[in-house]
């Protein structure tokens, strides 16, 4: 007799290519384990939140399944290969067509999921990421953030993906990890405003620190 | 440099030291990932309970909205509960309580306003109150106006619907008087806005009519109001008097400061009605009671199991201690032997031992800032699912068999504080106290009693 709960999807997108490796990939790993631990703590994130983790290479897939906060576990990762971000945003499209719940008269939808893309680099797949990423801007069915995190690359082109675009451009040690506490907070704080209406910005907090939003 | 061919050595070549060849191995198949079995809701809320903090309603923010509200009207056709409660997330969050409503009466004639304030919006709780006050008070002021007899029930239906244009009218009011005031620009960072103060509103009036009561509503965004025929068949007991509007994503609504008055006419709903119960409420309630369309009876059982609602007289013999271990056996580990189900058969009569479902949770409240403070709630979702599906042994067990059945929730009835007398002071006790996962907005709800018989 009990109804389904509405739930508020996030998907983690990770760059896992080979200039990741070393300390940018442990980063991302403690990074995770802290976004973890603060959002356990949290009520209204433990009953409402889902979490799934996309990595993308040399190709992309689908590395933990929407999942429950309170069951979730970090996954393991590693750093190798190409930068096929466009295949993560189709990956991303059919996990969302698969896992996500819209309304209807006898189910309760899921909240707007939220999605966020890290990534260090150009993309290696660009035509690719340049359809993917004009069919998810008609979807609109998710609130979108993308960081960019060095100096390697210039972020505009995140933009053809979504208008909330960050950038950590100087290479600090904690810079990772500044990232996913803000990930967290965001987390946090959406979950404890759900009523946005479409096409309305969510409220975020500031950005990371060393982090700029790019205009 | 090359050693001349001898045509008469065998033909043979050597093998230089082979590079072994690989059979063709195709890549390990990418396992398709499978989420673990989620847990049952009670486990996350086990575990969430005390976590939910209590924060005060802030000083230093404008317009502050009392957080727990409650109370009874008395009238010629009945009795009005009503309650309004602060959501457990703006008390961890420590910000406003969003909701409000107003209630009124003239002779036989009731009326009323509930609404929501927008949870993105930080001034929604202005429009949310403006609204409730304007809708209530122009009403009052055109029954006044009306002779004794002889108003023709179109004349009801169009006072309805003007007050819910004088309610848009009274939130652009407040936006334009706030819209200079500077407490409100630093309080936002910026000049307020009109959707600042975006709210729902639903509006009711019920009048005594010679064919029974004519029901009005006008519905604008989420929430529902809905009559319910106790007396009557299951399929047909439950009247929604609106439709939600419903984005694509939950959420998603319309608010009042964007109605036009084309729009008036396909939210209004009138109906001649003989239902004895009458509800209104928030998203807050209605959300843990959908779909509304079947589960609004769920609502009046849970009203019953926690005394808000009375059951029906029943003696209730306790159980022996024997029937007590059974029943426990029952319900915590659903196996038992042959000559424990004949003494289940005797014990399905009576039913007490089903409290035992109760959920007791921390009060999220300022009176109880250690947690020391439990509430036991009763869930009609757990008699049901925990309990009366075992008891039966019928896996299907559900609505319609417990609305033809229902004096069993009286044997069930738990009060959340035994010393409580008003319904209404209940009623608000179980808004700020029963756990839905992921339910965790602010609460109205407001329940019209008819008495039986007399139609007027």
């Amino acid at each position: 007799m009990s109804d389904y709960v509405r739930r508020l999807p996030v998907y983690l997108l990770l760059d896992c290519s080979g200039s990741m490796m070393g300390a940018p990939i442990e980063a991302v790993k403690q990074g995770i384990t802290t976004l973890l631990s603060e959002l356990k703590g949290d009520p209204q994130a433990l009953e409402t939140a889902y979490l799934s983790v996309i990595t993308f290479e040399s190709t992309a897939r689908q590395v933990v399944p929407l999942t429950e906060l309170i069951q979730f576990q970090a996954p393991s990762i590693e750093a190798s290969g190409m930068t096929a971000l466009g295949g993560a945003l189709n990956v991303l499209m059919d996990c969302m067509n698969n896992e996500v719940r819209k309304s209807t008269e006898t189910q309760k939808g899921d909240w707007r999921p939220m999605v966020f893309i890290m990534t260090d680099g150009y993309p290696t797949d660009e035509d690719v990421l340049k359809s993917a990423a004009s069919k998810l801007k008609t979807m609109k069915t998710a609130n979108i953030i993308a960081c960019l995190c060095g100096d390697d690359a210039n972020p505009e082109f995140l933009k053809q993906i979504t208008e909330c675009v960050l950038w950590m451009n100087t290479i600090t040690p904690g810079a990772m990890a500044n990232f996913f506490r803000w990930v967290s907070s965001s987390i946090r704080m959406t979950s404890s405003s759900l009523s946005a209406k479409p096409g309305e910005n969510i409220q975020l907090p500031p950005p990371p620190t060393g982090f700029v939003v790019v205009p | 440099m090359f050693a001349p061919i001898d045509p008469n050595a065998p033909a043979t070549v050597t093998p230089k030291p082979a590079i072994p060849i690989q059979p063709v191995i195709a890549p390990p198949p990418v396992p398709v990932p499978v989420p673990p079995k989620p847990l049952s809701d009670k486990k996350v809320t086990d575990q969430t309970a005390f976590l939910w903090k209590y924060k005060p309603v802030p000083t230093d923010e404008p317009d502050p909205a009392p957080e727990y509200v409650h109370k009874t009207v008395n009238f010629s056709g009945g009795e009005i509960l009503s309650a309004r409660v602060r959501g457990k997330k703006h008390k961890h969050n420590g910000t406003n309580c969003d909701d409000w409503y107003e209630l009124g009466t003239h002779g036989g004639i009731i009326f009323a306003a509930v609404s929501d304030g927008a949870g993105s919006r930080k001034l929604s709780r202005v429009g949310s109150r403006v609204s409730c006050q304007a809708a209530v008070r122009h009403i009052r002021k055109s029954l006044d106006k009306l002779p004794a007899t002889g108003t023709d029930n179109n004349e009801y239906i169009r006072i309805v619907q003007e007050a819910v244009i004088q309610a848009k009218q009274n939130v652009e009011y407040a936006y334009n008087v706030k819209v200079a005031d500077d407490i409100y620009t630093s309080y936002l960072g910026r000049e307020p806005e009109l959707r600042d103060f975006a709210a729902t509103l639903l509006v009711s009036m019920i009048v005594p009519v010679s064919e029974g009561r004519l029901v009005i509503s006008c519905q604008i965004g989420d929430g529902i109001s809905a009559l319910l025929k106790t007396d009557g068949e299951f399929d047909k007991s439950l009247t929604l008097m609106g439709t939600p509007d419903t984005g694509e994503f939950s959420g998603e609504t319309d608010f009042l400061t964007s109605l036009t008055t084309e729009m008036l006419e396909e939210k209004t709903k009138a109906v001649i009605s003989g239902a004895d119960l009458f509800f209104m409420m928030t998203d807050g309630v209605a959300d843990d009671y959908f779909p509304n369309g079947t589960e609004i009876r769920r609502l009046y059982f849970d009203l019953i199991i926690n005394g808000i609602l009375e059951g029906w007289p029943v003696d209730s013999e306790p159980l022996s201690p024997e029937e007590m271990t059974i029943a426990r056996k029952l319900l915590y580990e659903d196996r038992l032997t042959d000559s424990e189900e004949n003494i289940l058969r005797g014990i399905r009569g009576k039913l007490k031992f089903l409290k035992s479902l109760a959920l007791s949770y921390p009060w999220v409240s300022k009176n109880n800032l250690d947690q020391s403070i439990k509430i036991p709630i009763q869930y009609t979702s757990r008699i049901v699912d925990e309990g009366l599906r075992k008891l039966y042994r019928q896996e299907d067990y559900g609505l319609k068999d417990l609305w033809e059945h229902r004096e069993i929730l009286t044997r069930i009835r738990n009060f959340p504080d035994e010393s409580i007398t008003d319904p209404s002071e209940l009623l608000a006790l179980w808004l700020d106290n029963y756990t839905v996962r992921s339910s965790a907005d602010d609460r109205t709800l407001v329940v019209v009693k008819f008495n039986r018989g007399a139609e007027q």
